[in-house]
């Protein structure tokens, strides 16, 4: 017999339970085998009372059990980022589920559906392309995690900085709402319009566009990576409205 | 002479196992809370497993104390307050939570076995707040622990020589419904303790992700049924046990159920809108904070005596000081934790329409809060106008009734408008699509109603008397509406589901129901409110009559029985005779009563008195109930001949024996016609059934939805969670239907006194004056705010009679002081009749309705100040959202999906139901 955790899980637990089976043969036998009122109660009491010696004793046990304790990095994420993402992505995937479902209820209009929709089908897809990333070994170090998040927080920044009311730019005349536009890489840039778009997707995120004339200057990826403790903060604060055209 | 020195074993052994677990639950809040701060498993693990060895001697404790009560061991003075030798075995058990001391004891128990099942199924998930989580549980065992061990110790022995025999339970307790009451009743309460210990586990940790919402919500669904489980159960109880013909009376201990319940509520609504739109955190962190805060603050104005009741326990001034102080433990911790943790929680609130889910759910959230402040408030109004100014005012059941009347249906309009608006926003043609059949389905009910029973147009007064709105008529209509909006809300559900998956009706409601269980299962929870709003509404049209019958049938010639017969309603009574029964409990009194329809005999009924020996005097009484719904027996002697269709909506006929003469034979019969009153009990039903659905765990429906290799088997797993969803209800339905307990009871200041003549019957109003003067002033007997129209003791008798003569007073010239044949006259001796008693008793604690200014302007500035609150925030918030929203379609689309990636995420979405 070894002395492994699982062995010793287990002849614990065969103890107990031997306890408590010759505990209550003991109180039935004592009792001439009547299944009384206070029989019963006294048998609940023995289980109870080995269930305490028993979590008791394990409670000591855990206390001094230096292999229970964990490196930070457990503490951080229990779920790990892949369960952080999963459940993101379970969630939109519900949400388009139910937009959908909600569009052919007649609850809302095809339009408005097909907008709501269509933020959430940006924001899988980007949880879809980190899920990816991550299970091609892609988290890499520590630096390039950092990278990512500083990365994602300036893109929060950008959409913090949005002002609202600023006049809109006109669709073409005759353009359909629900149509597939062409792919604009200028779309996604700092200026406002794209912005204000539900959730700018990844796509666009991993293609750096050129800045608007006057806009920030954000720090590109390759820049980010030459240096590993700051990133390069353009030179004056400006906030974004005043920049963008 | 007896000099034994006291000694009892289990007294030794369930307090050394109250200590120990003392020890270990301080143990496990070091253990749990340092754990989880120095990142620690071994000491997270460690307050685990305190935690459930906490649970297994509070079990121990627990278990030697009904030990002693089963083995008579009255050298424990618990045991002997509580029950003696005579009693059955079955309320021996029960008479554990018959005082205080055990129902604390009950409270720890609870927690504890809950926390258990809670920690076991979330110990890896919240790895890392785990120990917080403990700790927090740990810490509210600390405390109700030390009130047990230094206040009130159950297993407190005699230190000189024990009684050989016990006081025994109290009568009011001794019944079934008194079994299963407190239990539910308390595992409500105990259920908001893990949402709230993962909320602070959360606050603390930091982890102020989606994650933790997840595990609360479910707890918290957990604590909203059995808190409605229990809530009704009394109700359930008082309609039986306390011979009043109501079920609820805004009792303080109701109250004190009832307040957590609709923040609860507000919470399960609020957390959706998290969950869709990322919003409300701070909102809902603080909705779990205060409905926990709330449960501790019912159990302190039930515990520590600050609020008088039918069934609160007495007043103790040392456990309302500690009360006080956990309290304010609890608002500092969690309070200065959310601000502390309020960055993580913000969130940008956006409302893009007041037409959209989000903001039906908002105005909801608004409304459940007012229903809470302003129950706490009027519950707490005696107590806060003693202390302001040593005056004690009462507030009764129709001032309630008034105040929350409005509410209640708002609430109810929301549970049908909520479900047929979107997400984000409702355009104006949607709106008309969805509103329109179930619009169309009110105004027919109330059209109807208008045709049929004009009596429903009768005005109410809502908050104040001179507001005042066909009530009843607004009721029927807002039932039917929302009923509609529910059926058509399943019935377009299902025809999508159809068209999406090809399969039939059937399946397709049963995937439907499963797959968005939430959804369709708060559906069934709206559904099973607006069935108990219909019973609610019947209240309104309680009959009550009041009889003195001197003889009984049997002793009449058969040309005299019609002396003792008379005729109420549709129904005809017979008292046929008294019986006078005893045995070693109990000399119980019944009458014997035959109850005609249409000139055929259809029911017996046996209302009673029961004395019980021990008690100090204590008579109860057994009411006798006749369900008139469904198919009802038709019985001649006492064999049914025939069965007939009853009620369509249904009656209860609800009979007390108020009082008897036994030598002469004489009966005092009170009969009520309560309409409608099974509505509510089915409402119950529906209410629970549809909280299982949302409960239904994914694991099982991932069972069932994996592929079997037969319809058969598909078939029989369907079966078996269908046979297990009605059987829950059905159970639950049995218990609500069964037959009259072996034992009842109203308590003796409630007018049951053992003097034997009943006075129920005497001084009855004889003009609507009299009536309403009777309604607002309440008994002075002690009876706990009945008024002096329905008590039924000799002090209500007297005070009737001062009413009337009153009313009928005459000048110096022989001619009456009060006009009572025009309105302003009888508004005039009204108002005159109620003067004159705040005269005579010294106060305002005889009126049911409060007359300053204080009382209703509070509760009216809270409701209307917050009403208006709201549209002004969420003009601002929808303004905002529109600036953001307003995107010209199109340009959310202005990135192309990535190809393979958007392929990726349709097959996921092909996969997902």
């Amino acid at each position: 017999m070894t002395d492994s955790p699982d062995t010793m899980r287990w002849v614990r637990r065969g103890a107990a339970i031997a306890a408590l089976a010759i505990g209550w043969l003991f109180i039935i036998w004592q009792n001439h085998f009547r299944f009384t009122a206070p029989t019963v109660f006294v048998c609940l009491g023995h289980l109870a009372l080995v269930a305490t010696v028993y979590n008791l004793w394990r409670t000591g046990a855990a206390a001094v059990d230096s292999s229970e304790e964990d490196d930070d990095s457990t503490w951080a994420k229990p779920a790990g980022a892949r369960g952080e993402l999963e459940r993101e992505k379970r969630t939109l995937l519900k949400a388009i589920k139910e937009a959908e479902f909600d569009r052919d209820m007649g609850k809302l209009s095809r339009r408005d559906a097909d907008d709501m929709i269509r933020g959430y089908r940006a924001r899988a897809i980007e949880v879809i392309k980190e899920i990816d990333l991550l299970d091609q070994g892609g988290a890499g170090t520590v630096r390039e995690q950092i990278l990512r998040e500083v990365r994602a927080r300036m893109q929060l920044d950008d959409k913090a900085r949005a002002r609202p009311g600023k006049p809109e730019p006109k669709l073409k005349p005759g353009a359909r709402p629900d149509a597939k536009p062409e792919a604009r890489p200028d779309a996604a840039s700092a200026g406002p319009a794209g912005e204000r778009a539900v959730e700018p997707p990844l796509a666009a995120a991993s293609v750096p566009p050129e800045p608007a004339a006057g806009a920030p200057v954000r720090p590109r990826d390759e820049e980010l990576d030459a240096d590993s403790t700051t990133v390069h903060e353009p030179e004056h604060d400006e906030p974004a409205k005043e920049a963008t055209p | 002479m007896n000099n034994v020195t006291p000694f009892s074993p289990i007294s030794l052994v369930g307090t050394i196992a109250l200590l120990a677990a003392y020890v270990v639950a301080a143990w496990s809040v070091a253990a749990g809370i340092a754990g989880n701060a120095r990142k620690s498993g071994r000491l997270v693990n460690s307050s685990v497993y305190g935690l459930y060895g906490f649970a297994a001697l509070v079990v121990l404790a627990s278990v030697m104390l009904i030990y002693g009560m089963v083995t008579h061991d009255y050298t424990i003075k618990y045991v002997y307050e509580v029950s003696d030798t005579t009693m059955e075995t079955w309320y021996k058990v029960t008479a554990f939570w018959g005082g205080l001391d055990g129902s604390l004891l009950l409270w720890v128990l609870v927690l504890a076995l809950f926390s258990t099942v809670a920690i076991a199924v979330n110990h890896r998930r919240h790895r890392d707040m785990i120990g917080y989580v403990v700790g927090t549980i740990m810490v509210v065992q600390v405390f109700f622990l030390s009130l047990l061990i230094f206040t009130k110790n159950p297993f407190t022995p005699f230190l000189t020589t024990p009684p050989i025999e016990g006081k025994g339970l109290n009568p009011l307790l001794q019944n079934y419904w008194m079994v299963i009451h407190p239990p539910s009743l308390y595992t409500g309460f105990v259920a908001a303790t893990i949402p709230f210990a993962f909320g602070i586990g959360a606050l603390a940790s930091g982890r102020l992700d989606d994650l933790w919402l997840g595990s609360v919500r479910v707890w918290m669904l957990i604590c909203f049924g059995f808190l409605s489980l229990g809530l009704i159960l009394g109700g359930r109880w008082a309609y039986e046990e306390l011979g009043w013909g109501g079920y609820w009376a805004w009792d303080p201990v109701e109250n004190a159920g009832f307040i957590p319940w609709f923040t609860a509520t507000a919470f399960l609504h609020s957390a959706i809108i998290q969950e869709q739109r990322g919003m409300m955190k701070r909102w809902n962190m603080l909705l779990v904070i205060v409905t926990f805060f709330f449960t501790i603050f019912g159990t302190f104005m039930t515990r520590a005596g600050i609020v008088q009741s039918v069934h609160a326990f007495g007043e103790d001034n040392v456990l309302a000081l500690q009360f006080v102080a956990f309290l304010v433990l609890i608002l500092v911790v969690s309070i200065g934790l959310l601000v502390y943790r309020s960055n993580k929680l913000a969130s940008r609130v956006q409302f893009d329409s007041f037409f959209s889910r989000e903001f039906a759910f908002l105005v909801n959230n608004w409304i459940l809060l007012a229903c809470a402040f302003v129950v706490l408030f009027l519950t707490m109004l005696p107590t806060i106008s003693e202390a302001l100014d040593g005056s004690r005012m009462a507030v009764g059941v129709e001032y309630f009734n008034k105040t929350m009347t409005p509410l209640g249906l708002l609430l109810l309009f929301l549970a049908g408008a909520a479900p047929l608006l979107a997400w984000r926003k409702t355009t104006r043609d949607r709106l008309h699509t969805q509103f329109l059949w179930p619009a169309i389905a009110a105004g027919a009910t109330v059209l109807g109603m208008v045709l049929v029973f004009p009596e429903t147009t009768h005005l109410s007064p809502i908050f104040l008397d001179f507001v005042k709105l066909p009530v009843t008529l607004i009721n029927f209509g807002l039932v039917a509406f929302t009923v509609a909006s529910i059926a058509q809300e399943y019935w377009r559900g299902v025809g999508v589901r159809r068209r999406q998956s090809g399969s039939d009706a059937m399946t397709s409601l049963v995937g439907l129901v499963l797959s968005k269980r939430r959804k369709y299962g708060g559906y069934i929870v709206h559904l099973g409110i607006a069935v108990m709003f219909w019973g609610f509404a019947g209240k309104a049209y309680e009959r009550m009559l009041d009889r003195t019958i001197e003889k009984p049938a049997a002793a009449l010639a058969e040309k005299d029985r019609s002396k003792a017969r008379f005729a109420f309603g549709e129904y005809e009574f017979e008292y046929e005779r008294l019986i006078h029964t005893s045995d070693d409990h109990k000399d119980a009194v019944t009458a014997e009563v035959s109850i005609f329809h249409a000139g055929k005999k259809i029911d017996m009924a046996y209302p009673a008195k029961w004395d019980y020996h021990k008690g100090e005097g204590q008579a109860t009484t057994e009411v006798a109930i006749v369900v008139r719904a469904g198919v009802v027996d038709v019985v001649r002697g006492d064999t049914v001949v025939a069965r007939e269709l009853g009620e369509v909506f249904g009656n209860d006929v609800y009979l007390v024996l108020t009082g008897y003469d036994l030598d002469a034979g004489l009966a005092n019969l009170r009969v009520y016609i309560n309409p409608h009153i099974l509505w509510v009990w089915a409402g119950i039903m529906i209410l629970l059934l549809g909280t299982l659905v949302c409960l239904i765990p994914q694991t099982v429906v991932d069972r069932l939805s994996r592929p079997r290799a037969t319809r058969l088997g598909r078939a029989a797993d369907l079966s078996v969670v269908i046979a297990l969803a009605c059987a829950a209800v059905l159970g639950l339905a049995n218990q609500a239907h069964a037959a009259a307990p072996p034992a009842e009871h109203a308590q003796a200041g409630m007018g049951m006194g053992a003097d034997g003549i009943g006075y129920a019957a005497m001084n009855r109003p004889a003009n609507a004056t009299q009536e309403r003067a009777m309604k607002e002033l309440l008994c002075v007997c002690g009876c706990a705010r009945e008024d002096i129209f329905g008590c039924k003791c000799g002090t209500a008798a007297q005070l009737r009679r001062q009413v009337m003569d009153f009313l009928a007073r005459v000048d110096d010239h022989g001619k009456p002081v009060f006009d009572l044949t025009t309105q302003a006259g009888r508004d005039v001796a009204y108002e005159a009749v109620l003067d004159d008693f705040v005269k005579t008793y010294g106060g305002e604690q005889v009126l049911a309705t409060p007359r300053t200014k204080f009382s209703w302007l509070l509760p009216s500035f809270a409701v209307l100040g917050g009403l208006g609150l709201l549209v002004a925030v969420g003009r601002r918030w929808i303004g905002r959202g529109t600036a953001v929203a307003a995107t010209p379609p199109g340009v959310a689309a202005a990135v192309a999906e990535d190809e393979s990636y958007a392929d990726k995420l349709d097959d996921e979405l092909a996969d997902t139901d």
